[in-house]
C-alpha cells in the first residue's frame, strides 16, 4: 500500500515500512506461563475442598423455614428429621396436627426398633432431629417435646445454622 | 549425549489445567456455603436417667426459667437448696444476651464443676431466644442440658 506512495519516500515512511518487513519474517512464538494459573486453580481447589460436604441430603431445609443460628455446635449425624414452621409440623412435605404426633412418632419408632440397618445404633433410635422456624413460640414447640418423651425419644438434636 | 543437546523439559501442563477445572466446577456444584449444626438437649420431665442424676448426686444445677416478659431467672440450686438466684432482662438492645452470658461465666468460674442446666420456657417465649440461652450455655461448658415441657 505504501510501497510507490509519497509517504514511504520520506524517512519516517520508510523507516516504518523496513519495521513492518522486519516483523513478518520474525517468527513470534507466544508461551502462555501456567504455572501461575495452576497455583491459583489449586488455592481455588483448596479452599472449595474445605466447604465441600458429603452429607448434603442432611443440610436440606424446606422451604420457608428460617433456622435460628449459634455459635457452638455439634456435628448433625444422620437421624430422623421432622421441621416445625407457623404452619404446623411437617414430615418432608406430608403436613402433621398435633393430634397425630403421637401416632406417627409411634410408629416410626416401632420401625427404627425393628430396623437391622447397620447406622440404627441405639443411641438412633432414641435421637430425633428438630427443624424449627426461628420465630416461632414456645407453645408450638412444646407439644412435639413432650410427643418425643411419650414415645421414647430422649435425646431432642434442634438444628441450627453455624455463625 | 554431548553437551550441546538441550535438556531442558517442558511439562505439558493443559492436562492439569483440564483436571483442576473439572475439579472447581464439580466443588462448586457441591459445596455448601452455609453450615449446619446441631444443639442437643434431652427431655427433663419423665426421662429417668435425667431423674436418677437430679436424686443420686448432689451435684449442682441451673434452673433457667425464661419469662414471656422478656426476663430470665437463673436458679442456682444444690439439691434442693438455692445457692444463688437473678434477674436478668434482656431487651433487643441486648439480644445477644451479654449479661445472661457474663452471669453463666461467673458462676462457672465459682462452680467448676458445674455442668447441669434445665431450661423452663413460658408459651410465648421465641425458639430463637431459647437457642441463645442454650447456644451461651453450651460455651461455657454446660452441655447436659434439658428443656421442659409446658
Amino acid at each position: 500500500m505504501y510501497k510507490n506512495s509519497i509517504f514511504q519516500k520520506t524517512t519516517f515512511g520508510r523507516f516504518l515500512y523496513s519495521k513492518r518487513k522486519a516483523l513478518k519474517k520474525r517468527r513470534v512464538v507466544g508461551t502462555l506461563m501456567l504455572t501461575s494459573l495452576i497455583d491459583a486453580f489449586s488455592i481455588l481447589v483448596v479452599y472449595l475442598l474445605m466447604f465441600f460436604s458429603d452429607t448434603s441430603e442432611l443440610n436440606y431445609i424446606s422451604d420457608g423455614l428460617e433456622l435460628p443460628k449459634a455459635r457452638l455446635i455439634e456435628r448433625l449425624d444422620r437421624y430422623f428429621i421432622l421441621s416445625v414452621k407457623k404452619e404446623g409440623y411437617f414430615v418432608e412435605d406430608k403436613k402433621l396436627s398435633s393430634d397425630e404426633l403421637v401416632s406417627y412418632l409411634f410408629s416410626l419408632k416401632k420401625k427404627l426398633e425393628q430396623s437391622q440397618l447397620s447406622y440404627t445404633s441405639k443411641d438412633h433410635k432414641q435421637t430425633i432431629t428438630i427443624q424449627a422456624d426461628k420465630s416461632i413460640s414456645y407453645k408450638k414447640l412444646s407439644p412435639l417435646i413432650q410427643a418425643c418423651s411419650q414415645v421414647g425419644f430422649s435425646h431432642i438434636k434442634f438444628a441450627v445454622l453455624g455463625e | 549425549m554431548s553437551r550441546k543437546d538441550n535438556v531442558d523439559y517442558q511439562l505439558d501442563l493443559t492436562p492439569f489445567i483440564s483436571l483442576l477445572s473439572v475439579c472447581i466446577c464439580f466443588l462448586l456444584l457441591t459445596v455448601t456455603w452455609f453450615q449446619i449444626g446441631a444443639l442437643s438437649m434431652k427431655q427433663v420431665i419423665g426421662n429417668p436417667s435425667l431423674k436418677q442424676s437430679q436424686s443420686k448426686k448432689e451435684e449442682s444445677q441451673l434452673w433457667i426459667y425464661m419469662k414471656s416478659k422478656k426476663k430470665i431467672e437463673v436458679r442456682l440450686k444444690k439439691g434442693q437448696n438455692l445457692i444463688s438466684q437473678k434477674v436478668i432482662k434482656f431487651s433487643k438492645s441486648n439480644r445477644d444476651f451479654e449479661e445472661f452470658h457474663d452471669y453463666i461465666v461467673s458462676l462457672k468460674k465459682k462452680y467448676s464443676s458445674l455442668t447441669t442446666a434445665f431450661i423452663l420456657p413460658e408459651a410465648s417465649v421465641i425458639y430463637e431466644d431459647i437457642i441463645k440461652v442454650m447456644d451461651n450455655l453450651r460455651q461455657e461448658g454446660l452441655f447436659d442440658m434439658g428443656l421442659a415441657p409446658l
